[in-house]
């Protein structure tokens, strides 16, 4: 039978036994995106709603009026008083407003000089979750002015990578701990069948969970812009992740050999790829320093496409190069996965 | 023309950076026999059977298994050959039956083949009640039990089994040597390694000891019992001056050959030993000797064993558990 016969067989029995426990694997894949909505969304919100501010607009211009506009979207904030700088100072002293949001009145002006434009804020922080709350819902509205979206419309773009990362190398160590990777090197097959098989199988399961959080993105409400067409595309876009990621712990696993420390090295390369994809925070907002660091990160290529396939629509020269980019990732990674892997098998 | 010998190894060597870990070694193993291989932990035989079903390739030398080479004709060797592992290499979460489908698919049986199988495989492994429970509920003789059905899965002429009684309770070790004898009935050559001597004396037609990458002794176990001696062992534990009363054993009994010594305990061979003892009880008085203990038996494997190792089985692997864990200790 041919390699493909047998890496076919291989996926079968982890796909068997993925669907075994089909509880835990669904939970797992809801619960990432549900984390990643309320948790990343929230946590510097809290619960807290319709917090009252003050806001002093010196500006009027359009960009002011858009910063404004942002600043009440999700219910987080409402504003209590448009006032003069003075009264809205007393407001926050009498405790009758959380925060004072001042827009100056150079702010449009700067933002279409392409500078870096200023509000000042002052916040009363006696309440530390509604206080929390003012910043957290400024960092949003921030990011939601800077990027054009909202963080927590991402959902569907980030089940991929992390998924992926443990299926693949996991299962490979687990394997190699328990000796099923023994069993497997006795059988008559092409060792390369058996990395194969591994691989794909932690594709699909990455996939299963992508589209689960796809799916819950869209029962939330948002809307693929590009369709049903889409849709495929996102997948496909996914499946190249999840390729270029599982192939690189695929390599992990041939070096490391204990569990723990292969889910420390997966932790330490997945978060802060994760982190600085752009897909939790705008990478505007990061600090200069990290800027390189996500320009070379894959996963901000795959979160861009995924984003103006889903939200913003597809400028196809942006798309093509993003593709190109996860095309060459995935390609090397599953390269260097395959062979480093069939070495250690050898 | 029938192949006579279904394993045959010519020089086979291994060696791993300086370690020669198994230095030319021939082999060969008759078809339809159980073959033991013992040997004290380190011996080399798991480098052996490493080698012999092509997980390992040989420094030089070369083997044929069922008639294929085990470099240039690898995947025609594993088809043929049924490995029973010493650690359990089921998959837990999956059901026996999903496990034995497993393992038939990736032998590439057809499917109307597997499904007539795989009854009859569960029924010998009694594990046709829990057929479709995962594994992972399974006691440890279950899990063996199931282990040895699946090395028959896809009707191999050998199976290679490495331990497959360790760390069993009695009865459990007895069930697996009846299916052991039953497979072998069916005419499948058993390759087996084993700790217990007397695993290896009741169960196997011919047996190899291998030392230190060699190997040392080869035969049935009658032949080798009665070739580190010609008559019975006797084995005296006394209190008294210990080089002297030795001395005076080889004088009391001219064919004694001392076989182990440890101070007080004497082990030694001889063809009369009844007349070997009585002499002994009368002469340890004048040597200030006293007796504590006579003893004498037919020679076992333990004794072979001894005799080419320089060592017993047990006591060494103990040691050996003990070194490692001092090592760990230390390191």
């Amino acid at each position: 039978m041919s390699m493909l016969g047998d890496a076919y067989t291989i996926w079968q029995k982890e796909m068997q036994i993925w669907a075994k426990t089909p509880v835990v694997n669904l939970a797992r894949a809801f619960m990432m995106p549900i984390l990643w909505l309320v948790i990343f969304g929230n946590v510097f919100g809290g619960s807290a709603s319709n917090v009252p501010i003050a806001l002093v607009m010196e500006d009027n211009g359009y960009y002011a009026q858009t910063f404004a506009h942002a600043l009440t979207e999700g219910n987080t904030l409402k504003i209590a008083a448009n006032t003069n700088y003075e009264d809205a100072l007393n407001l926050l002293d009498n405790r009758k407003v959380t925060a004072v949001v001042f827009i100056p009145p150079t702010f449009s002006d700067e933002i279409k000089a392409g500078e870096p434009a200023k509000v000042q804020v002052s916040i009363d922080s006696t309440t530390p979750l509604l206080s929390g709350a003012v910043e957290g819902a400024l960092a949003r509205a921030k990011a939601t002015f800077a990027a054009g979206i909202a963080a927590a419309q991402n959902a569907g773009a980030d089940g991929a990578p992390q998924a992926g990362a443990f299926a693949g190398g996991m299962g490979l160590i687990l394997d190699r701990e328990l000796g099923t990777l023994k069993m497997l090197m006795a059988a008559p097959i092409d060792k390369m069948s058996i990395v194969l098989g591994k691989i794909t199988s932690g594709v699909t399961q990455s996939l299963v969970s992508g589209g689960i959080a796809l799916l819950i993105a869209m029962v939330i409400g948002v809307q693929v812009k590009t369709g049903i067409l889409g849709i495929f595309l996102v997948f496909g876009v996914l499946t190249l992740v999840a390729f270029g990621f599982i192939g690189m712990t695929v390599a992990l696993a041939a070096r490391i050999r204990s569990l723990e420390s292969f889910m420390m090295a997966v932790q330490t390369i997945v978060m802060p790829i994760w982190f600085l994809s752009g897909s939790l925070y705008p990478i505007e907002t990061i600090p200069a320093w990290l800027k390189p660091i996500a320009l070379v990160n894959p996963l901000t290529y795959a979160t861009e496409a995924v984003r103006s396939l889903m939200i913003r629509g597809v400028i196809w020269s942006t798309f093509v190069f993003d593709i190109a980019v996860l095309v060459v990732f995935s390609a090397i990674m599953v390269f260097i996965g395959t062979r480093a892997f069939k070495r250690t098998l050898e | 023309m029938a192949e006579e010998f279904i394993i045959e190894a010519k020089k086979l060597c291994k060696s791993f950076g300086s370690l020669q870990a198994v230095k030319c070694v021939d082999l060969k193993v008759k078809k339809g026999e159980i073959f033991g291989f013992l040997g004290p932990n380190g011996a080399g035989k798991s480098t052996v059977i490493n080698m012999l079903t092509t997980m390992l390739t040989p420094t030089s030398g070369t083997a044929r298994v069922a008639g294929y080479d085990i470099v240039a004709e690898d995947n025609r060797v594993r088809e043929n050959i049924g490995i029973v592992p010493q650690e359990i290499l089921l998959e837990n979460q999956l059901s026996a039956r999903e496990n034995l489908e497993f393992y038939g698919k990736l032998y590439h049986m057809r499917k109307e083949d597997m499904e007539a199988r795989i009854p009859d495989l569960l029924e010998m492994a009694e594990l046709t009640n829990r057929a479709n429970d995962q594994v992972k509920t399974f006691s440890g003789g279950m899990k063996r039990r199931l282990e040895i059905a699946k090395a028959f899965m896809h009707r191999p002429k050998i199976i290679i089994m490495d331990e497959p009684t360790i760390g069993l309770d009695i009865q459990t070790r007895m069930v697996i040597w009846e299916r052991i004898r039953e497979l072998n009935k069916m005419g499948i050559t058993i390759f087996i390694t084993t700790h217990y001597m007397e695993e290896a004396d009741l169960l196997c037609d011919r047996v190899a000891i291998m030392d230190q990458g060699e190997i040392k002794a080869i035969g049935t176990p009658d032949e080798l019992k009665h070739g580190i001696s010609k008559g019975s062992i006797v084995e005296v534990e006394f209190t008294g001056p210990q080089e002297k009363f030795i001395k005076e054993i080889g004088k009391l009994c001219n064919d004694a050959k001392i076989t182990e010594n440890h101070g007080h305990v004497v082990k030694f061979t001889c063809k009369d030993p009844v007349n070997a003892i009585k002499r002994i009880i009368e002469n340890a008085g004048p040597a200030g000797v006293k007796i504590d203990n006579v003893s004498m038996h037919e020679p076992s494997l333990d004794d072979v064993f001894v005799h080419y190792t320089g060592r017993q089985i047990r006591e060494q692997s103990a040691e050996n558990l003990q070194g490692k864990f001092f090592a760990k200790m230390r390191g």
